[in-house]
């Protein structure tokens, strides 16, 4: 059931009626059977198995916290990770395998239909960071199984995040809700606005980048170069759509999530770039792959220098190289994902070994750090690596991406416009797009695209969203570019 | 606390009241300048459907749209034309077309023109049903074919926004003589300009393909509904520029089922002529308007070589 349906739409509407007329103490169990639902909807078999790998991670999670001053705890705790971790590389690796494919086919082709259920790799993540939480003694185990299955199967997280702590998300399981006008208005706001970026903008490119992107070979450098461009507004919008109207239906129903996005397109630098993109899955990077390896490996080498470098800056360098590897390799197998990864991780490192150079420059220049050329310039550079780094991204494998890299450094050959209502309205999307985020960026700092003290003007403003989602909205129900990690 | 209530109620309904008179108003305004085109594929569509009473109909895709002359129709056949093809359109869409057509008008002759992929599974076929929404009002007959897009559809059409969905520009355009300046329309055929200059391509995957038996089951309401009103049909595969290792599936099928109904089947897709003249196509699926002369002078001869038996 993808959100940009009718059956969501219908099913959002009774869970949330409901929700709020059972009594109190039967509203966990009302939306884990919704959540289940929701989830059965799409497969009823990966469901069962979801539940039991989030039951396992249940008991290791009690066990760890019950034996957390023996050794047992430690025991249990690399299991649990281990169980996580193999789940996830089987799924998401070792059955595309092409060797492993083979075999597998041959063994009366059992295996042949496996593929990675919906939102594993979000829940792998999320159960890894509870089970990390609980041994570090951050929170204690979760002792209500069926809270615990909810905080994970909570249905407008599953499929594609928030990747939310625990200590966030599930005490809110354990507070009753009640109905309050405010919120869920707010949160409908929210979810007009995510189908607006979902439907007006991401799905309206997605039919000029998938035309070209997957003919790239016909196309000029020129056309191509539009296509990167357009492509990086449609993953933004769909992704950030997705979380609005994630965030938008669990705010309904009284819970917050965290926004993954924070108008990353305006972002000075790729740092913050990353401080603004994916948000949660970026938290996550950072708290548990970047900084505990920086902290070993700061504990192993004591020396001022390794390699003729400052020992702070290698620590730094390696820790980030290996965090953007994982960061590539989470989102797939194939080396496009690894290129992408490590072309993060290789600028970031280049910049943190810049940095005080770049300083001088800019205190020599006379140029404040808020100067508005250097603002403009370093947003638009950020923008354009960022844009790049899509390339390896969306291209269907890695020659593909060098062909479409040089084609572009040639631009030259006619450009191509396909559909011109298309293409217009394409336009027109991303211009409305960046207007909203540039005003949020300057004013109002809001998830909401538009704030007004007059009811009649803000109800206006929604109320063209909705008119023009019916107008110039691709409906054909396209699927969320995020499904497939 | 009830004031409050009621104030809070009150914003609500006037929010989807707000939402109801925008949706009717603009739809409104809608209705009204779509069914006041001049010019653009909007108006051939709704020519073909409400106007047209020629006595040979042309359906299919844009390969019908781009190949059938009908100068050489008109004159070798003594008949008058009409194309209704349409880009991107397939079987399910040419169905509901000829259905809406049937209400009003019974052509003599019909050319359905067939793809060498016309039967795969592909939901963009039934998707591009929604071209003809703006129909469905005064055109209820359409309703079974527009349910194959989707169960919802006809809940959505509530909206009479949504009828018009992605049709604004087109709309605001074709209401304007624009269109009349670069696209050359005569009788809803639109002759293409330009050759194509690279090799033939080879076909390899023609024999795998994945078959939707709805789409079947529509191209046999096809043949059926124009046995019914006693019209000749002819299904026609109209050249393309590239070189078939076999037949495929959707062809074989389109075939099979047009002799078990007895209706003529004609196969232009590896003519010898056109598989080595480059210069007939504008692109490896189109014709330019020079071959689509040649082509519907040669479709014409085996036209009349069937009616002579």
């Amino acid at each position: 059931m993808a959100f940009n349906s009718i059956p969501f739409i219908l099913f959002f509407l009774v869970t949330s009626i409901v929700f709020f007329i059972i009594p109190k103490k039967a509203q966990w169990v009302w939306l884990l059977f919704a959540s289940c639902y929701f989830y059965s909807f799409y497969n009823f078999t990966y469901f069962i198995f979801l539940t039991i790998l989030i039951l396992f991670n249940y008991f290791f999670g009690k066990w760890i916290y019950k034996f957390s001053n023996q050794r047992k705890a430690k025991g249990f705790y690399i299991a649990g990770l281990l169980l996580n971790i193999a789940t996830l590389v089987f799924f998401k690796y070792f059955i595309h395998l092409e060797f492993i494919n083979k075999q597998l086919k041959q063994n009366n082709g059992i295996f042949e239909n496996i593929i990675l259920p919906l939102g594993l790799s979000y829940l792998v993540f999320a159960l890894i960071a509870y089970l990390i939480e609980v041994k570090r003694g951050n929170i204690t185990a979760e002792s209500h199984p069926g809270i615990f299955a909810l905080s994970y199967l909570f249905f407008p997280k599953i499929t594609q995040g928030p990747i939310e702590k625990p200590q966030k998300i599930i005490c809110q399981f354990h507070d009753y809700k009640t109905f309050d006008y405010s919120r869920t208005i707010y949160g409908l706001k929210l979810l007009v606005w995510g189908f607006f970026k979902k439907l007006v903008i991401a799905d309206r490119l997605a039919i000029y980048v998938d035309s070209v992107y997957n003919n790239y070979e016909y196309h000029t450098g020129s056309t191509l170069l539009v296509a990167t461009f357009f492509y990086s507004f449609q993953i933004y919008a769909d992704f950030s759509g997705y979380t609005d109207v994630a965030l938008g239906a669990a705010k309904v129903l009284g819970f917050d999530l965290t926004n993954n996005f924070r108008r990353p397109y305006f972002a000075r630098s790729i740092k913050e770039f990353w401080n603004r993109w994916h948000i949660t899955f970026s938290i996550w990077l950072r708290d548990y792959i970047f900084l505990p390896l920086a902290y070993k490996l700061s504990s192993k080498f004591e020396s001022n220098k390794i390699l003729f470098i400052r020992s702070d800056r290698f620590i730094y360098s390696v820790s980030i190289l290996i965090t953007f590897f994982v960061c590539g390799v989470w989102h797939g197998d194939t080396l496009n994902f690894l290129i992408w990864g490590l072309l993060f991780g290789v600028a970031l490192t280049i910049l943190n070994l810049m940095f005080k150079n770049s300083r001088k420059i800019r205190k020599r220049l006379n140029l404040k750090k808020n100067n508005w050329i250097l603002v403009v310039s370093s947003s638009i550079s950020t923008f354009i690596f960022v844009s790049f780094a899509w390339i390896f991204f969306r291209a269907v494998n890695f020659k593909a991406a060098i062909e479409i890299i040089k084609k572009i450094s040639r631009l030259d050959g006619s450009f191509f416009i396909g559909n011109p209502s298309n293409m217009v309205y394409s336009i027109v999307g991303i211009m409305v797009l960046v207007a909203i985020e540039f005003y949020q960026e300057r004013k109002t700092k809001s998830d909401l695209p538009f704030e007004n003290h007059r009811w009649f003007v803000e109800q206006m403003f929604y109320a063209l969203l909705i008119i023009t989602i019916l107008l110039i909205g691709a409906l054909d129900g396209g699927q969320f570019i995020y499904f497939k990690f | 606390m009830i004031k409050n209530n009621i104030s809070k109620l009150f914003k609500v309904i006037s929010f989807i009241l707000l939402l109801i008179i925008f949706d009717f108003l603009i739809g409104l305004l809608l209705e009204f300048l779509y069914f006041n085109q001049k010019s653009g594929s909007l108006y051939r569509t709704t020519y073909g459907i409400e106007e047209a009473r020629s006595d040979l109909i042309v359906f299919g895709s844009s390969r019908a749209n781009h190949h059938y002359h009908p100068d050489t129709l008109e004159q070798r056949l003594n008949i008058s034309y009409y194309n209704v093809g349409r880009d991107g359109r397939h079987i399910p869409y040419s169905y509901a077309m000829l259905k809406m057509v049937l209400e009003r008008h019974t052509p003599r002759i019909i050319i359905l023109d067939i793809r060498g992929s016309e039967f795969i599974v592909d939901q963009d076929s039934f998707d591009r049903l929604s071209s003809l929404f703006p129909y469905y009002k005064n055109h209820p007959e359409i309703g079974s074919i527009i349910e194959h897009k989707s169960r919802f559809e006809k809940f959505k059409m509530l909206s009479r926004i949504y009828t018009y969905n992605s049709l604004v520009l087109n709309i605001l355009i074709g209401c304007t003589e624009f269109s009349k300046y670069w696209v050359t329309n005569h009788k809803g055929f639109l002759p293409l300009e330009g050759t194509w200059e690279k090799p033939l391509g080879f076909s390899y995957e023609t024999d795998n393909q994945n078959i939707d038996y709805i789409k079947i089951s529509i191209y046999e309401d096809f043949i059926k509904d124009c046995i019914k009103k006693k019209i000749k049909l002819y299904i026609v595969r109209s050249p393309f520029y590239v070189r078939e290792v076999s037949r495929s599936s959707s062809i074989e099928l389109a075939d099979s089922i047009a002799k078990e109904f007895n209706v003529p089947f004609i196969d232009f897709g590896q003519d010898s002529l056109f598989l080595s003249s480059p210069s007939l196509f504008k692109d490896i699926l189109h014709l330019n308007e020079t071959g689509a002369g040649v082509f519907t002078s040669l479709l014409v001869k085996e036209i009349k070589k069937i009616e002579e038996g």
